[in-house]
């Protein structure tokens, strides 16, 4: 394994990318060969492509058919084993009820279903529905509605949406905007506890879905752009008490770092780092927050997440490495004690969060059996980690990349490429990824059925303007005009299936709009996911090819599910509802003439309100009844 | 966006400039230092609707002074990069906070109606201002905020020294701009 991963498409981008498209090409080339020379039922039969690669038990255990959190298991694989739809079939997919969420901003959520129930919650103000899916068109069962302020909209970076509830033990638990979690009873409504944990006038909310492990809901806050301090902290999940809270910067203490402390580089040790390596006091409002997924190892009682970017995002005013943000934690499930830390990202430039998913496969890498982590960063690396230690393994492209230039894996140290860092007062223009990332929070799903993982992404580059910022609290604090753009080939989107092992994408699919769907793969070895145009789409997981498609009635930015309904039968469902940082244009009703609107994002989709309107809709399909 | 307003500046006279840049210092200052209640508006009616019929409130006389005045538009400019509403509404477009670009206001579009919901904060998000930003300062954010939807074509153009009182803003109505001030309407259309 090189040490040093010179990047395959930083330097002449046309020939770099004809030499993907050949290889994708031939790839699937192979495929239609192989299916031709076995016959119509080849793509079931087909071989997994890496048969070692797999989930650990532990952290996905059998799929009983449900849903009860928005990952779908510990280990973040978004895999069912529903194979009653699968590619000969799915044509024939059809809506079976769809339910209007009475709110029009992003959906980012994933519908839960336990129990014969379904549980949706919605984008700001976070409505709770419970849906009985024993009766014919899945009645309300009940709704809670949490009341959250509503000025928390104002201090929430981009559009106000909501990622996902979790069930456990009779309990749905959801995160409120405007910095509440809240236990609500799954049979009747009624809430049992609700804790405030963020303070919306420092410019914190709350948008991540919670995981509970282990008896302690996880929960962590957002508002890096509001020169928030990033944590995570757990509550006890009988009473909302909090256990601990581990800050992402500051001392040790408050980083909940001792002596079982062991990062696998250099350059991530020593006392106080949280501290010394920020200007004075500037940890404090640093950022670091916790937006995204967390993952959990019952075997190695250790929980995985990311840190979000540094703040503000004009780095001339933060000198240092600025940990602990866009890194990643391994942690303690019972304790939170820090076990190790990687940073992706050391004084991030580029708003590059650390906070993307963290798919805990067992697989062999040169010749070994690893217990790993693979995490496709914001950076556009694909990170394979040890995640008994935090050596990183690999670390591999999965699209156009300029920023940087590979990552040296003696140090764990990423090389800058000069020209695209920013200062202040210059346009630094053309950079590859654009703060929203290869790929912002949408998550990926891992087949262990084709040993793939399937990657929502996107292709889009930016020109940024660092600019001085004042700090006022409980306003944004970001320093940069940002304008997005279209990357190499023009498409703003990509679905890419990547194989973990052999660090390589087996094929790829172009959309216009940038995926910020989540993406789900079943054992009938079909990808689903969602266009910001609203197409819900069909993909068979060994060559990407489309197998069917649905326009629902607006963009799609959640993440599908696959779920046995009373009947026995396999549902997919999916929230319709344009939104989120990329959809911000038309779920805020901006103006894409400024091409700095939304962070910069409307100079990306200036075109988005001719595609897509605002909505909010549950749309679960089903094969015809036989 | 500055390059319209310097483009402004450039057209105005020497002695017109002096004239104008002093009054406005002058003024400036003069509103800043008067205590929140007398600097405000008296009362700002955010609602086109008057039951059994009426009319809305008189404009604070001060409108006529800040409205499409380049000098305060200018201060305005550098206040909202200040105080970091360009962080909420980057240039214009917006973002966490609404576009102000698109002469679409839910709370009003007049320039003391702006300058209400800057200092009192709107309930979905907008933080209020008011005891934070001198009311002066409130008011110059507003003249640029007001600024933004000029109607294009009567951009540019020659500017004149001395403002004249705009036309009565009770020709407002959604979709067909508020006129601005007469340094801007002159340009040939």
């Amino acid at each position: 394994m090189n040490r040093l991963k010179p990047l395959n498409c930083n330097i002449i981008l046309m020939q770099c990318m004809a030499g993907k498209s050949r290889r994708v090409l031939i790839l699937k080339l192979a495929v239609l060969l192989m299916v031709g020379l076995i016959g119509g039922k080849a793509t079931a039969q087909m071989a997994p492509v890496s048969g070692v690669t797999n989930a650990p038990k532990a952290s996905a255990p059998p799929d009983d058919g449900q849903w009860s959190m928005a990952p779908k298991n510990y280990a973040q694989t978004r895999y069912s084993e529903l194979d009653q739809i699968n590619s000969n079939n799915v044509a024939g997919l059809q809506v079976a009820f769809t339910f209007s969420l009475g709110v029009d901003r992003g959906q980012e959520a994933a519908p839960l279903v336990v129990n014969n129930t379904m549980y949706v919650v919605t984008a700001f103000p976070n409505f709770l529905y419970a849906l009985d899916l024993t009766k014919p068109g899945a009645p309300m069962k009940w709704e809670y509605q949490p009341m959250p302020e509503a000025a928390s909209q104002g201090v929430a970076c981009c559009d106000v949406v909501n990622r996902g509830a979790v069930y456990w033990d009779g309990k749905v638990i959801i995160n409120t905007l405007d910095g509440n979690t809240i236990a609500v009873n799954a049979k009747t409504g009624k809430e049992i506890w609700k804790t405030k944990l963020a303070d919306i006038n420092r410019g914190e909310t709350i948008t991540m879905a919670p995981i509970v492990v282990k008896g302690k809901v996880l929960v962590g806050n957002s508002g890096g752009e509001m020169g928030v301090r990033g944590w995570l902290t757990a509550l006890d999940v009988t009473s909302g008490k909090i256990v601990w809270k581990a800050y992402s910067t500051g001392p040790d203490a408050d980083v909940l770092i001792g002596p079982d402390f062991h990062p696998f580089y250099a350059k991530d040790r020593g006392k106080d780092l949280g501290v010394k390596s920020w200007p004075p006091d500037a940890w404090k409002i640093g950022g670091g927050t916790v937006w995204g997924w967390i993952a959990y190892d019952p075997d190695l009682n250790l929980i995985y997440y990311g840190t979000g970017n540094p703040g503000p995002w004009n780095a001339d005013q933060r000198p240092g490495d600025n940990k602990w943000t866009c890194g990643i934690f391994a942690r303690n499930a019972d304790t939170g004690a820090a076990k190790w830390y990687y940073q992706m990202f050391p004084h991030d430039e580029h708003d590059y969060d650390g906070v993307n998913e963290e798919i805990l496969l067992n697989m062999r890498v040169d010749g070994q059996e690893r217990k790993v982590l693979v995490h496709p960063d914001r950076d556009g690396y694909i990170y394979v980690i040890d995640r008994t230690n935090g050596q990183v393994l690999s670390a591999e492209t999965y699209g156009y990349v300029n920023s940087t230039k590979g990552v040296d894996l003696k140090t764990g140290e990423i090389i800058l490429n000069p020209a695209k860092r920013t200062k202040l007062g210059q346009t630094v223009k053309d950079i590859c990824p654009t703060a929203s990332g290869e790929k912002d929070w949408e998550p990926s799903a891992f087949s262990p059925k084709t040993g793939l993982m399937y990657i929502p992404h996107e292709n889009i580059c930016m020109d940024s303007e660092d600019t001085e910022v004042n700090y006022i609290a409980g306003t944004p604090y970001v320093g940069a005009d940002v304008r997005m753009k279209a990357g190499p080939g023009g498409n703003r989107g990509v679905v890419t299936a990547w194989d973990p092992a052999k660090h390589r994408p087996v094929w790829e699919l172009k959309e216009d709009l940038p995926v910020w769907s989540g993406a789900l793969v079943t054992a009938g070895d079909i990808v689903f996911y969602g266009t910001m145009e609203g197409w819900f789409k069909a993909v068979d997981a060994h060559t990407g090819a489309l197998k069917w498609e649905f326009k629902t009635g607006s963009g799609i930015i959640g993440q599908p599910i696959a779920y046995k309904g009373p009947d026995g039968r396999e549902y997919v469902a999916v929230l319709s509802g344009v939104g989120g940082w990329a959809g911000a244009v038309v779920a805020g009703n901006l103006d894409p003439q400024d091409p700095t609107a939304a962070l910069g994002f409307a100079g990306a989709v200036p075109d988005l309100k001719k595609k897509t309107t605002a909505g909010g809709a549950l749309y679960v399909f089903a094969l015809p009844k036989a | 966006m500055s390059l319209r307003y310097q483009k402004h500046n450039r057209c105005l006279t020497f002695a017109g400039a002096m004239v104008f840049t002093l009054t406005g210092l002058a003024l400036a200052q003069q509103s800043s230092y008067l205590p929140p209640s007398q600097s405000g508006p008296p009362f700002v009616a955010v609602t086109k609707l008057f039951p059994g019929g009426g009319s809305p409130p008189p404009q604070d006389p001060r409108v006529k002074m800040y409205q499409g005045n380049p000098f305060y538009i200018n201060e305005g400019h550098r206040l909202f990069i200040w105080y970091n509403c360009v962080g909420c509404h980057s240039n214009g477009g917006g973002g966490m906070g609404p576009a102000l670009m698109d002469n679409q206001w839910r709370y009003g579009g007049q320039l003391d109606q702006i300058f209400a919901s800057i200092s009192q904060g709107r309930p979905n998000g907008m933080p209020s201002w008011n005891g934070k930003i001198p009311d002066g300062q409130i008011w110059e954010l507003a003249t640029f905020v007001r600024s933004l939807s000029v109607p294009a074509s009567t951009r540019g153009g020659p500017a004149q020294a001395v403002p004249v009182p705009p036309p009565p803003m009770t020709t407002h109505r959604p979709g067909k701009p508020v006129s601005e001030a007469p340094d801007v309407t002159s340009a040939p259309k």
